[in-house]
This record gives C-alpha cells, structure tokens and sequence, in this order.
C-alpha cells in the first residue's frame, strides 16, 4: 500500500512538473483558464482520485489524496483540483454520478446561507455565495443548501446557469466569485440528500480539509526555496545560511512546518460512510496562525519569483473560505467548552 | 528538504488501562485535598505525592523490575505523564530522577550506582539534580570548567555549577565535568559524575527566583571526592552523555502542560457561554495543544522502538514552550483579572503562579537559541 502511494505521488509530481511554469502560472494570474494543464491533469484521473473504483474513479486512500493535494499545491497548481477531488468524492458518496470537468463548492464562507426550496419538478435555489473559487470558470458548483426544516441537499449547479454578481482576485490571483442563487431551478436529477457527515456544518470542515492540505503543500515549497536559497546567495563574504539569525528564522519556520504537518494528519475526524473516510483535519495550526512565521525575508523583492507565488498562495488560504482563519478554532473552542 | 515527521501513534489498549488506572489515583489524592492543582505542576516539590505515586507504581516505570522499575513500555509511561501534568500533580521532587537522571543510570551508570540508587528512585525515596550550567558556561556547555582529577579510587571536583534547581533538597547531582584540558575538539575531555549532595566539599547557596521561592542554587565543589563507579559511562564521554540525557529531558508532554491548569482554569472560568474572541482563541490554544501532544507521543514511540531522536525532541521543545510561554499572555487577555498568589480566586492565584514561572519554561532544558541552531544543522545549514 505505502509502494503503491508512492508511485500514484511520484506520477502526480512528474505530471505537475511537466505542465506547469512560469508562463502557465503568469497566464492563470492574469486570468486565463489553463485548459492544457486540466486536461492532463483530468486523464491522469487526479480530480476523481477519492472516487470509488465502482464508480470509475481512482479508489485512493483519503491520507494519499490528501498527499496529492499537498503535492499539487507544493507545484502551485492554478486550477481548482482540490475542490474538484472533494466534490466528486461528495457526490458519489451521495449516490450520484461522477461530475465531468472542474467542480467548484459552495458556499464557501461559513455565514452564507444557502436555502432550497422542493418542487414538483427538482427543486429552487435561495441566496448567495462569496467568494466563491472559480465560481464562472468551473464546470459546475457543487452547492450545499438546506430546505426550510433544515434539511440537507447537495446541489449539482452547471455553472452556465448561475448569475456572478461580482469577480475578483484574491492576493494569490485565483479566480474568486460572487454568486447568486436566487431563483435558480434544478431538475431533481440535480439534488441529492446530503450524507450525514455534512449535516452539522455543511461543506466548511471539508473545504478547510483542503485548505490545509494546500497550506502544507505552500509552505514546503517556500522552506524549499528558503533552504536552498540561503546557501546560495552570499552576503558578507559568506553564504547567509551561516548567519544565525537566519538560521534561527528557519528552524522557527521548520517546527511551525512540522507541527502543521503532524496536525494535519491527524485520526480520522470526519466519516462519510464505510468507504469515505477524511483523515485529515479542519483545524490546523496553520489555520490559525497564518503563515507571518515563515521566513519573512522569502517574500521580500530579492527573493525568486517562484518563492514569492508560493508564498503569495499560502497567504490567502489562512484567510479564506470555509472559515479557516477564526471559524475552525472558535469550533473547536466552543466544542472544548461544552465538553 | 530534511523533513520532521511525526508519524500518527494510536496508543495500545494497555496504554489506555494505564491512563485509568493513573487518573483513579489522581482523584483520590484531589479528593483527599492533598495537593491544590491550580499552583502545584511538575515542578512542585513534594517528597510526600512523589512517595504516594512510588508506591501506586508510577515512578521508573519503564525500567527492569530488578532495579525497582515496573517494566512497563514507554507509551505506558508516556500517559501516566500526561495525567500528572493534566492534573496539576506536584511531582517536582521525583521528576528528574524519573525523567533523566535515573535513565542515564539504567543505560550508562555502574552496576553499583544501578543497585544503589534506581530501586530508592523508584520507591519515591531519592531525588535528582541536573549539574550542567556554571557561571561562565549556561547555553555553551561545552565550556564548563569545573575538573575533576584522577586520585586514588576516584576524582576530586573543583568548580561551580549555577541554577541548580532543588540542589538543597536533593539526594545527588549528575554533573559535567572536565576530566582533561580544553584541546582543539571542545566536546572532548568532559565526564558524567553522580555527586552526593552530602558528600564533604559542596556548599550550596541559594539563589531566589522571580516568585521569591527557592529552587535556584549555586553549588560549589572544593575537593569533593567522587568514587570511580560513580561515573556515568567512560572518561571524555561526557558530552555524548549529556546530549543523550538532554533528549530525555525534551520532548516529554512537561515540555508543552507546565501551565495548561491554567488553562483548565480559564475554561471553567469563562463557562459554557464564551464571547467570539474567547471561544476563538481558546479554540486556538486547544488545537495547538493537541497538535504538541501527537508530537510529542510520536517521539515517546520512537522511543519505544529504540530510536534516539534528538532533534525531533529539540523541536518539540522549542514549539512546546512557545506555547507554554503564550498561554499566560492569551489568558490574560480574555479574562483580565488581577492575577495575586494571595488571592483566594483560583484563576487569579493560577494566574500569578504561571507569570511568575513563565519567563523560565523556554529556558530549562536549553534556550531556543540553543535548540533552534541543532535544528538549523538538521536542515543542513551548518
């Protein structure tokens, strides 16, 4: 099992390695849609890799999944891969089909509200969603609603149908939308209950799971470049590793990358039947303490241009959706204090 | 880049009996008010818990039963330490001993060092002192200059050590010293001694603390004589031994819980209806503190299998006592009060303990500076 998640990661880092550089990232910050890098990334079966095999996807082991997110945030992949795994792995788990193409979630913010109202003929949807990644780009949303006794429903919401009311970048120029909902009719081939696990608090845990993975996967690469980085320019004479003041910045950098690494994979936390199993976790320290402490001078105007993208990608994560900055620790606080 | 893993542990179930076997005794001593746990830690010395605990079966543990020792594993031992410290329990007298000094023995001391002094260690009987620091040489150990010269049976010890915690209450120090000159390889020459604190030739003064309490010490050696078996391992092998007795020392759960009564406090304090910020950054402080403790575990089961791993454990040192260092700071925050030893309120009595002890947590056992250049060397940027 260990020689098989080896090679599926080794695959996926040749994969990444092979599509992405400088000029794919350059064009996805100005906004273009990388459709070469997704197709690649969609024949190696990498958006279907938490999918059961019945249902044609890869059947990985979720901690290998969650490897491979890191992997591909570690190679700053600019496409939502993440969110695609998540919400395939989702929708099958709720009985549906594979979706084809990039999947997005929503909502994504913890304070947004999604209602669904059930009809003849599918069912209506009520509200908006912020900030929601690649909400026109993708294929389709995956939308977490719930009816008006509170009941739980996924959504699959073909992205052509949905009305963007405001498109913006975040500060790792990743495609961000508002998205509103109102009115929107979808057949019932379209809603399906949601498993038990989403019931308490929707799709956050999930979405955070993600982030976390993606922050681990940043802040290698940046202690990466950091490392090599300081053996190699020389100042005073001597390469600035030898400085101690550097040295301590990495060491306070590398057991902030380990502890977020060993919270990360955790137990299991979140189960979404006998095959689904979520190994990893929503609340992070990285999710609570946003990545100020890594080495500062990684994104000062000397450090590369690779160093400073990952660097710029790791710092929206912390603040992003899904609740990571605040929402997962005042979970867990509360949890903490009713216990 | 070289990465730390900390690999996922689940306990064994006997590590589970353990733990319900160490909380029944912790409730019976909390029950019978033996101790108050919002100002007592594992650095409270009391002869009579750490005597109570020898006799439940709790201190060296891990040790063979020949010497006294329980032969339990090291996650076995791991637990019972975590429920001290969750407990607030006052093992100051016995921690050492149990932690450090009395592992070293087991691995390098003289078979009669092992008989004479584990099986008393074990039964709550004997306490340890760490003999490291002088007054010129804290963070840089390898400068001490304290000597010990060969004599008939034996070696005499001249010098002085500094911040020796409890060296007035102890049973013996294992200190460094240097059995040859300072050659070109500064880690060589050094040697590892049992000293008895009676022994003839040691004065002790005290040196007070923040608190105004009395752990601190200055030891002076004038001539002591020490026996040769009283050696901890070879002549010159000194600094291998204190390096290995320092990972004892660091990736324990003491390392991150020195202050989480504290934190128990605040919780009971702010009740089942926290504001946002309190519910938030207590959220904050629990998700880190769960974090430490499946570090910290992952080392006591590398431990368990053998391993030796020093860096790992200066990094869950230097994490660990940052947190230590930020509970007090957060605490006080979200629920101002001021914080008084006097006070009969027990977060503010817990409170003005914790400030008070604070400022040492990231010292003992080695300063960041100190623990952040071994990780530095790990990442192979020395």
């Amino acid at each position: 099992m260990e020689d098989m998640s080896a090679i599926v990661l080794e695959q996926a880092d040749r994969l990444f390695q092979q599509h992405i550089d400088k000029q794919i990232l350059l064009e996805a910050d100005a906004g273009h849609w990388p459709g070469s890098l997704w197709g690649a990334l969609d024949d190696a079966g990498l958006p279907l890799a938490l999918v059961p095999d019945a249902k044609g996807g890869g059947g990985l082991a979720s901690s290998v999944a969650a490897s491979l997110i890191r992997r591909s945030a570690f190679h700053s992949v600019p496409l939502p891969l993440a969110e695609t795994i998540m919400a395939n792995a989702l929708w099958t788990d709720a009985g549906g089909e594979v979706i084809k193409g990039a999947v997005t979630l929503a909502p994504v913010n913890p304070l947004d509200r999604i209602t669904l109202v059930a009809g003849a003929r599918g069912a209506t949807l009520h509200g908006t969603a912020r900030h929601v990644p690649w909400g026109k780009q993708a294929l389709h949303a995956l939308v977490f609603a719930r009816d008006a006794s509170g009941k739980a429903f996924l959504c699959r919401v073909p992205t052509a149908k949905i009305n963007s009311t405001k498109a913006r970048r975040n500060v790792a120029c990743e495609p961000r939308e508002d998205i509103d909902f109102d009115g929107l009719h979808l057949s019932s081939n379209d809603v399906s209950p949601a498993s038990s696990c989403l019931a308490a608090e929707g799709l956050m845990p999930f979405g955070a799971a993600i982030r976390v993975q993606q922050m681990i996967g940043g802040m290698e690469r940046c202690m990466d470049y950091a490392l090599a980085y300081a053996n190699e320019r020389v100042q005073f004479g001597r390469p600035i590793s030898k400085f101690q003041a550097v040295q301590h910045m990495l060491a306070i950098a590398a057991g902030h990358f380990a502890a977020a690494s060993a919270a990360a994979t955790r137990s299991p936390r979140y189960r979404c039947s006998a095959t689904m199993r979520l190994p990893w976790r929503s609340q992070s320290p990285v999710a609570a303490r946003p990545p100020d402490r890594l080495p500062p001078y990684a994104i000062r105007c000397t450090a590369p241009w690779d160093l400073r993208r990952s660097t710029r990608c790791i710092m929206p994560l912390a603040g992003c959706g899904h609740g990571a900055t605040n929402g997962a620790p005042n979970r867990g606080g509360r949890k903490k204090l009713a216990g | 880049m070289r990465a730390f893993r900390f690999e996922s542990l689940t306990l064994p179930p006997e590590a589970d009996a353990m733990r319900r076997k160490v909380r029944v005794f912790l409730e019976d001593e909390r029950a019978n008010r033996r101790y108050a746990a919002h100002r007592t830690s594992w650095s409270t010395f009391d002869p009579e818990f750490s005597r109570r605990a020898a006799k439940a079966g709790f201190i060296g543990m891990t040790w063979p039963r020949q010497y006294g020792g329980g032969e339990y594993s090291n996650l076995e031992r791991f637990v019972v330490a975590e429920e001290m410290l969750a407990a607030g329990a006052p093992g100051g007298a016995h921690w050492i001993a149990d932690r450090q000094s009395g592992p070293q023995i087991l691995k390098h001391g003289s078979e009669r060092a092992k008989e004479l002094i584990l099986p008393r260690i074990a039964s709550g009987e004997c306490y340890f002192g760490i003999g490291m620091s002088e007054p010129d040489s804290g963070s840089d150990l390898a400068a001490a200059r304290t000597r010990a010269d060969r004599v008939e049976d034996g070696w005499v010890i001249n010098g002085a050590k500094i911040w020796t915690s409890n060296a007035h209450r102890v049973h013996y120090l294992i200190v460094l010293v240097r059995t040859e000159p300072t050659g070109q390889d500064r880690h060589a020459g050094l040697s590892q001694f049992i000293v008895d604190t009676t022994s003839k030739g040691i004065e002790i003064r005290p040196i007070m603390n923040l608190s105004g309490g009395h752990e601190f010490n200055e030891v002076f050696f004038k001539d002591c004589f020490v026996p040769d078996d009283m050696m901890i391992g070879k002549p010159g092998e000194g600094w291998t031994r204190v390096t290995g007795e320092l990972a004892f020392e660091r990736a324990g759960p003491d390392r991150f819980m020195s202050d989480i009564r504290l934190l128990v406090e605040l919780i009971n304090k702010v009740g089942h209806e926290p504001n946002e910020r309190q519910a938030v950054e207590i959220g904050r402080l629990a998700v880190h503190f769960a974090t430490l403790r499946r570090m910290s575990s992952s080392i006591a089961g590398l431990l368990e299998q053998g391993g030796s791993p020093v860096t790992e454990a200066a990094l869950v040192k230097d994490v660990g006592t940052a947190f230590e260092r930020e509970v007090p700071e957060i605490v006080r925050k979200l629920l101002p009060m001021e914080a008084s030893l006097d006070d009969e309120d027990e977060y503010s009595q817990g409170l003005a303990h914790v400030l008070l002890h604070a400022p040492s947590f990231t010292i003992r056992g080695g300063t960041p500076e100190i623990l952040r250049g071994m990780i530095a060397r790990s990442l192979g940027l020395r």
